[in-house]
C-alpha cells in the first residue's frame, strides 16, 4: 500500500452502509438529429457516463456502490432531437435523479456546443424507467 | 492547465469481428471509459487528462488476437481495461469487446498508430 492510500484510508469518512437494493442502471439517452457517426457516438456515451459516474459517486455514493457491484448495468436510448433533454432533466431534478447533460467540443463531425448525450443515473432502474420508458433503444 | 497538445489520451478500441450495434458499441465504450477511470483514480494522469478535456478517441480492430497483442503491449504508466460482456444481449456471456486504454498523449499515439477510427 502506498503512503497516499495508506493515508487515505486512515482520514476517509466511512463508507456508507445505505445500499440501494433495488436494482440499478445507467440510461445515456443520444440526440439522434445530430447525424454522429458510430464512433462519435461511443465517444459521447463514453464521456457522458464517466461524468455521471464521477459526479453521482459524490452526491448518491449508494447508488455508484450498488451500480459497480452489480455488473454496471446501461442502456443507449435516443431521442430525435435535443428538445427532450430539457424535460428529462427537470424531471430528473424533481426526483433527485443524477444526471449529466454532454455539450460537445466541436473538434470532429459536430459544430460546438451541440447536446449530444444525456446520461441518466446511475440510479434506481424503475424511477429511471418512468422517465424515459418511451424512449426508443439506440 | 494541460494544454490539447498534450493532454493524455483515452483510446477505446472496439472489436470489428463481433458485428455490434451502434448502441451496443457505445454501451461496451462506456464500460470500458468507466473501468479504466478506476484503473486510474488518484492518478496525476488521470486528473490532467479531465483538466485537458477528457480527450477520447473511438477505434477499430481487427479481431480478439490483435486486440489481446495490444494489451500485451501497453507500456507502463498506461492503464488499461478489457470489457467482457455480461451478454444480457447481443452475443454470449464473456466476449470480450472493447479495450479500454489512457495514457499519456505521446506513448497512446506510438501504442494506437496503427489502428484505423471508428
Amino acid at each position: 500500500m502506498g503512503f497516499r492510500s495508506f493515508l487515505h484510508r486512515l482520514t476517509a469518512p466511512h463508507p456508507s452502509n445505505k445500499v440501494a437494493h433495488a436494482p440499478v442502471k445507467l440510461v445515456c439517452v443520444v440526440n439522434q438529429s445530430l447525424k454522429m457517426g458510430k464512433g462519435k457516438i461511443a465517444a459521447q456515451v463514453g464521456h457522458a457516463s464517466v461524468q455521471a459516474f464521477l459526479e453521482a459517486g459524490v452526491s448518491h455514493p449508494a447508488f455508484v456502490e450498488a451500480w459497480l457491484a452489480s455488473g454496471q448495468k446501461k442502456i443507449c436510448l435516443k431521442t430525435p432531437d435535443g428538445s427532450a433533454f430539457e424535460t428529462l432533466m427537470n424531471q430528473a431534478r424533481e426526483q433527485q435523479i443524477p444526471f449529466h447533460l454532454v455539450r460537445d467540443a466541436g473538434h470532429t463531425q459536430i459544430p460546438k456546443g451541440s447536446l449530444t448525450v444525456l446520461a441518466l443515473g446511475p440510479y434506481d432502474e424503475s424511477a429511471l424507467d418512468g422517465l424515459t420508458g418511451h424512449l426508443k433503444l439506440l | 492547465m494541460a494544454s490539447m497538445h498534450d493532454a493524455p489520451t483515452m483510446a477505446l478500441v472496439v472489436r470489428q469481428d463481433l458485428s455490434l450495434t451502434t448502441g451496443k458499441i457505445a454501451a461496451q465504450c462506456a464500460h470500458a471509459a468507466v473501468d479504466v477511470v478506476r484503473a486510474a483514480r488518484r492518478t496525476r494522469l488521470l486528473e490532467r487528462w479531465r483538466a485537458g478535456g477528457s480527450r477520447k478517441v473511438v477505434l477499430a480492430v481487427e479481431d480478439l488476437e490483435r486486440m489481446k497483442e495490444l494489451h500485451a503491449s501497453v507500456p507502463s504508466g498506461c492503464y488499461a481495461s478489457l470489457v467482457t460482456d455480461a451478454g444480457r444481449t447481443e452475443i454470449p456471456a464473456g466476449t470480450i469487446t472493447v479495450l479500454g486504454l489512457l495514457g499519456p498523449r505521446r506513448a497512446m499515439d506510438t501504442l494506437v498508430r496503427h489502428l484505423e477510427t471508428l
